[in-house]
């Protein structure tokens, strides 16, 4: 018995370096640490098995309890813009800038390719493609994607699309490597080269529903979704379905278009006028065959009325 | 022989190491507490000594005075002509009544600036409405003990990280979403 | 010593750990070791205190209805203020804009909150132009203008001018009326310099002293020479929200637009057709339409039959035979208009025949098409044009606006000192021969007239929204001009060169902070007035000009106090809209006096639809449209050899400074939409906004626009700057290639180029109107912007 007590002795004594036992065998502190380092190393699995096993299911367990959305199926956003009635103005741009508190851009070849703009109108000498070959100045808001690449590719999932069809960026988890930019087949993303610049009097007319981005995070057009959380939130309280009429025109661009020309809408609902402008002949989508599935479509600009009468 | 001198060195390193520890632990509490400042802030004077316990003797709920709490996302401070709904005359004793309806007279169509100290970060969206309207939760959920509280505010009270929010959103089956607490 | 050695190691490896996580800590900072904890403010600045800002409550929204005046169509518009800032501006639903809002309209709040407004009355303290400034305070300087004023009405009331820059409204007919009172005729109001082609002829053809409103709802072909439909013209809103509702309409009955136009400009790019033409040869092609119009018997004869004067030929009392529109037209056959317009003949047979068929037709001009020397005849042409298609006061067609029915001032009381000044000629009249057909006044002759001191001198100058110095055709000479005159009061809110080189800076509120009406451009033709109203307190110690004018009255006394009874311009204001409010007709009819203002400042306009068709609306001589003015008859000296020839419409060619082989190029300079003239060059928005429009790289400051064709001519590339010069001057700048150019031309957007207006503004780009030569019509005394031939060489 002894022997085997000895022999137990030695190979602790082994195991734990002479140090770690004092010459009396009473264990120092460094001896403990590694103890109690051992002890925790083979709990912890075990500690957290019954975290693995229920967490996720409580979590799905409890979804229901709370029903806080509108009556009526979730919404999916779209857009169509009507190259027939735009003017090319430029309000939609404008509108946008003011709306989400994009800082001015600087001038000087220091800052050169530091603007940012969520809405952009298209230089007409890039126009390609037989269905652009009519149109003069093309709005170009963020396409939306249904199957957005630029989700896919950020490595901190700072951009996400939610359940109602909305791409989205998170400026807080961004960490700026631009992956997003170079995955936007249509270039609706914009990265803060510069630190915002506001002079002192225009931060009064900064919107307070917008958060301002910092430097070096990426930005894009939201859809105007403070507008939707508003929309929706009351209809919720009222426990109302959303009205179509109550969204045409809800993003900034679509509110100010002086022509009318930028249709907002749910393309779930097929009786929403946004549906019934996409299904039009005329509709088509940019680089459609990327696969990207834009929810913003556009209407050909025709050659009048006239014309199609003869 | 051996062991003073195997002592002495350890004494010697554990009074270094103590040393460095004490130096670390020290920048750590240094950030810590300024953790703490950054978050909480400076203390902040009110314009006048409002005690929310005398008044909820008299008013039945926070949504009489904090109007919007129910409507918008805002629950807003109450403005002046719901001060002066009672106010307009002396209804106690009470010094800080005095010097408010004198305030009140001598400065015609000017709002009392209370000072906010629970401001939310300019990339947080909360609203009010959701939260009192249609989750029906209790103002002292967040709040706190508001109704007992006899001096005007002067820190911030609702230190809410993201994993509270988020805690009782799971919980609740609310939204999860990004877009919806944040913009 | 191994395991001390380990043990050192972790203790070290902790400390540094710490280290570097305080390192961490500190990295995303600056100057605040603790913003790596990101305080609320790093998102959400922590906005200036603003005045008026104690009078509201956290979480308190406000949305006050009035009217844009960034241009001159005079959008409804809706601002959004929290907490006594103004934080976004949405259109109104006014009939004018339909609830859209152009980009300048929306950038309005970067007007409001321009970091570089003038904050207090200013006096120029050292030499002009030195901008040594002292701030003064408004009593002192009105005290100390209306001393200077009482000095000078004394001895030559005529010597004081005022060129006012804001086209309408209750502003421009008070200062008018102060004028009137202190004596001199020297009143400028901007009839001239947009849009004084189309006013004139309008003035002499139809009776009215306003451009024509449009129907464009109803109109199913819209043939534009020229204008800026969608862009600059007076009423480029109304024309965009037009536009869509007609193209909203059913595929079969929608309408059609063409542009007939020198360059493919953003209107005829967003247009059905664009024609290209010679510039300044629409009178032509109008006189080649009606050709075609009246000799494939196309013509409305109805219309010309009833409501026309001066289309067959007529005897007159003594028996002579005069001809009519109808035989002069003959000199106009498509051939030879091809030959003028550079239009084949063909394109015109067909635009005539297809403005019959698809009725209602209507032809627009504004100021870009009447922007030759000849821009008097193209004016005359198109309202010719449109009088034989039948679409003047016809549904679809041009109208006759209107004006809101609002009372009336008391007659002006004029002393013997006024009586006096009035006398004596306007300063661009001193000779009588000289522009015998001018309205508003020549007001590019001006400088010639001040360096001469012919007929007299002029001893004070006012600017009321105006900048000489800046959008006036060659401004050294009005430089010149102004340094002679002894002294210079500016109105405006902004530094621009104008007040920078002015004595005395009364500045004015921005219109976000002022009471003021909203004298709407022609646009519905049916009565329409809007109001606008202060959304935020003003954030300067600056005073609304029109309580300055009755302020200066009061201190002047007699007779200016009889005049000027009001007690601010509010009053004035809602003393005059008192009319509208005694019909008790239109979208407002409360019977209270309260009531109706309460109604009036919530919806922002007012309005009395619909248009009356059936009513009598020319105002000439003969109560028709003439084709031959009997206005102009009477006010022309017979010893004009071609007297006859010049009541009627006539084709003329455009004056184009410099031969043809030493400057090859057209020099067309345009106003974008963004910065029209330079007015709204002090909006960072703009800038931004213009470039993408323009395709354009960031950092290019103005530019030139060429064809392809003759860049390659001239081996020039988009990498090459360039110096263009004319014979006035020269100047460098980049060169952008577009196929959107003719051949000969060359395309550049005013507005750039400015020496003051603030740092958003200031010594940015070229100003193109330095190259430009003065030249006036004989007749009118229009200027034109296009009038100069240029060349173009690498830099």
């Amino acid at each position: 018995m002894s022997k085997f007590k000895n022999q137990i002795i030695l190979l602790v004594r082994q195991w734990f370096l002479s140090e770690d036992l004092s010459l009396d065998g009473q264990l120092t502190r460094r001896g403990l640490v590694k103890i109690l380092g051992l002890i925790f190393f083979l709990l912890a699995p075990i500690l957290m098995l019954p975290k693995i096993a229920f967490g996720r299911k409580k979590i799905k367990k409890k979804k229901k309890k709370f029903t806080g959305e509108p009556p009526g199926p979730t919404p999916k956003w779209g857009m169509v813009i009507d190259l027939d009635k735009c003017t090319g103005c430029g309000g939609c741009v404008a509108a946008c800038m003011a709306e989400n508190n994009i800082p001015i851009s600087r001038d000087g070849e220091l800052y050169f390719g530091t603007q940012i703009y969520w809405m952009e109108l298209l230089d007409p000498q890039q126009k390609v493609g037989p269905e652009l070959k009519q149109a003069g100045l093309i709005p170009l808001p963020c396409m939306q994607c249904e199957d957005p690449p630029c989700v896919k590719v950020c490595p901190v999932g700072a951009t996400m699309i939610d359940e109602e069809g909305i791409v989205a960026q998170i400026y807080d988890r961004c960490i700026g490597c631009r992956f997003c930019m170079q995955a936007c087949p249509y270039s609706r993303r914009y990265f803060n080269w510069a630190e915002p610049y506001w002079p002192e009097t225009y931060k009064n007319y900064i919107n307070p529903n917008v958060s301002l981005r910092p430097r070096g995070v990426v930005e894009k057009c939201s859809f105007c979704f403070q507008r939707i959380r508003n929309v929706r939130e009351i209809a919720e309280l009222l426990n109302q379905p959303i009205k179509d009429e109550q969204v045409q025109r809800l993003p900034a661009c679509a509110e100010v278009c002086p022509a009318r020309a930028i249709t907002f809408g749910d393309l779930n609902n097929p009786e929403s006028l946004v549906s019934k402008l996409s299904q039009s002949p005329r509709a088509f989508q940019l680089l459609h065959a990327e696969g990207t599935k834009p929810k913003v479509t556009y209407l050909t600009k025709t050659t009048g009325g006239l014309s199609r009468n003869e | 022989m051996e062991q003073p001198a195997h002592g002495n060195r350890n004494l010697r390193t554990m009074t270094r190491a103590v040393k460095r520890i004490s130096a670390l632990s020290a920048v750590v509490v240094l950030l810590l507490a300024s953790g703490c400042a950054a978050l909480t802030g400076k203390q902040v004077a009110q314009p006048f000594w409002f005690n929310h316990k005398i008044h909820m003797k008299h008013i039945r709920h926070c949504i009489d005075c904090h109007v919007f709490a129910q409507v918008l996302p805002v629950a807003g401070i109450p403005s002046r002509s719901i001060c002066t709904q009672c106010h307009s005359t002396p209804q106690g004793k009470s010094l800080a009544e005095k010097e408010v309806i004198q305030w009140f007279k001598k400065h015609p169509g000017e709002q009392i600036q209370w000072v906010i100290v629970d401001r939310l970060p300019g990339d947080v969206y909360f609203s009010h409405r959701m939260h009192v309207t249609l989750a029906k939760m209790k103002c002292s959920t967040c709040h706190g003990d508001v109704k007992n509280k006899t001096a005007p505010f002067t820190h911030i009270r609702i230190p809410f990280t993201m994993t509270q929010c988020l805690a009782c959103h799971e919980k609740m089956g609310a939204r999860l979403d990004c877009t919806t607490c944040h913009q | 010593m191994e395991d001390l050695n380990r043990r050192e190691f972790l203790k070290a490896a902790f400390a540094t750990g710490g280290l570097g996580l305080a390192g961490l800590a500190g990295c995303g900072v600056r100057e605040d070791p603790l913003a790596y904890f990101r305080k609320p403010e790093d998102f959400m600045p922590e906005k200036p205190p603003v005045p008026g800002e104690k009078k509201w409550f956290f979480g308190e929204t406000l949305t006050l209805a009035s009217s844009c005046y960034q241009c001159s169509v005079g959008c409804g518009i809706k601002v959004k203020v929290e907490e006594g800032r103004a934080v976004k501006i949405e259109g109104g639903d006014s009939p004018v804009n339909l609830g859209g809002i152009g980009p300048k309209g929306q950038s309005g709040l970067q007007v409001l909150y321009d970091p570089d407004r003038i904050q207090n009355p200013l006096k120029q303290q050292g030499k002009r132009g030195s901008g040594r400034w002292k701030e003064i305070s408004w009593n002192e300087a009105i005290s100390e203008l209306a001393e200077k004023l009482t000095k000078i009405r004394k001895v030559n009331p005529q010597g004081l001018a005022l060129l006012c820059g804001r086209p309408r409204g209750m502003m421009v007919e008070l200062w008018q009326r102060f004028c009137q009172v202190f004596g001199t005729p020297n009143f400028f109001d901007p009839f001239s310099t947009s849009d004084g082609g189309m006013k004139t002829a309008a003035n002499f053809m139809m009776g009215t002293q306003d451009l024509p409103g449009t129907n464009w709802s109803e109109t199913l072909f819209v043939l534009s020479f020229g204008a800026a439909l969608f862009e600059t013209t007076c009423q480029g809103i109304y024309f965009t929200s037009r536009f869509s509702s007609n193209q909203e309409k059913n595929p079969v009955k929608r309408g059609r637009l063409v542009q007939v136009e020198p360059v493919c400009s953003l209107t005829a790019e967003h247009a059905d057709e664009w024609i290209p033409i010679l510039p300044g040869a629409y009178d032509a092609l109008a006189l080649g339409i009606s050709h075609v119009l009246v000799k494939e018997n196309l013509y409305d004869r109805k219309f010309v039959e009833t409501q026309t004067y001066g289309f067959e030929n007529w005897k007159d009392s003594e028996g002579k035979t005069h001809k009519g529109f109808k035989e002069l037209l003959g000199n106009y056959s498509p051939e030879v208009v091809a030959k003028m317009t550079g239009v084949p003949s063909s394109v015109i047979v067909k635009l005539a025949r297809d403005l019959r068929q698809y009725r209602p037709s209507v032809v627009f001009a504004d100021g870009r098409s009447t922007s030759t020397s000849n821009g008097f005849e193209i004016a005359r042409s198109v309202l010719a044009l449109n009088a034989l298609l039948g679409s003047i006061n016809s549904p679809g067609g041009l109208l006759t606006q209107i004006p809101p029915p609002l009372s009336r001032w008391a007659a002006v009381k004029l002393d013997e000192t006024a009586e006096k000044g009035l006398k004596f000629p306007r300063l661009d009249r001193g000779n009588k021969n000289d522009f015998p057909l001018c309205e508003g006044g020549a007001v590019e002759v001006l400088p010639d007239k001040i360096l001469k001191q012919e007929p007299y001198s002029l001893k004070a100058l006012f600017l009321y929204y105006v900048n000489p110095l800046f959008t006036r055709i060659n401004p050294d000479r009005w430089e010149k001009a102004l340094s002679t005159i002894p002294f210079i009061v500016s109105f405006s809110p902004f530094m621009d060169e104008s007040a920078w080189f002015s004595d005395l800076i009364l500045p004015d509120c921005t219109y976000l902070e002022r009471w003021e009406d909203a004298c709407i451009a022609p646009t519905t033709g049916y009565p329409i007035f809007g109001a606008r109203q202060p959304v935020v307190e003003p954030l300067y110690n600056t005073k609304n000009t029109g309580d300055v004018v009755i302020e200066l009255a009061k201190k002047m006394g007699h007779p200016f106090d009889l005049n000027f009874p009001w007690g601010d311009f509010k009053e004035v204001f809602e003393k005059r809209a008192e009319g509208i409010h005694k019909i008790r007709k239109g979208s407002i009819t409360s019977h209270s006096r309260k009531k109706f203002y309460e109604n009036f400042y919530e919806k922002g306009y007012w309005e009395n639809p619909p248009y009356p068709f059936n009513i009598d609306l020319f105002k000439t001589p003969s109560k028709k449209f003439e084709f031959c003015s009997q206005t102009i008859k009477s006010m022309m000296k017979k010893e004009f050899s071609n007297f006859e020839q010049i009541c009627f419409p006539h084709a003329e060619l455009p004056h184009w400074e410099g031969n043809k082989s030493d400057f090859p190029f057209y020099f067309l300079p345009y106003k974008p939409i963004t910065y029209a003239e330079g007015s709204g060059a002090n909006i960072p928005r703009m800038w931004e906004i213009h470039k993408l429009q323009c395709g354009v790289p960031w950092n290019w400051e103005s530019w030139i626009e060429i064809s392809p064709e003759d860049a390659a001519l001239m081996k020039l590339s988009e990498k090459d700057r360039v110096k263009v010069s004319s014979p006035v001057g020269s100047f460098g700048t980049h060169l952008k290639i577009s196929s959107k150019i003719q051949r000969g031309m060359i395309w550049m957007a005013l507005g750039t180029g400015h020496t003051q207006y603030g740092r958003f503004a200031k010594n940015k780009g070229v100003n193109p109107k330095e190259i430009l030569f003065p030249y006036l019509d004989p007749l009118t005394g229009l200027p034109g912007n296009w009038g100069t031939r240029v060349k173009v060489e690498k830099q």
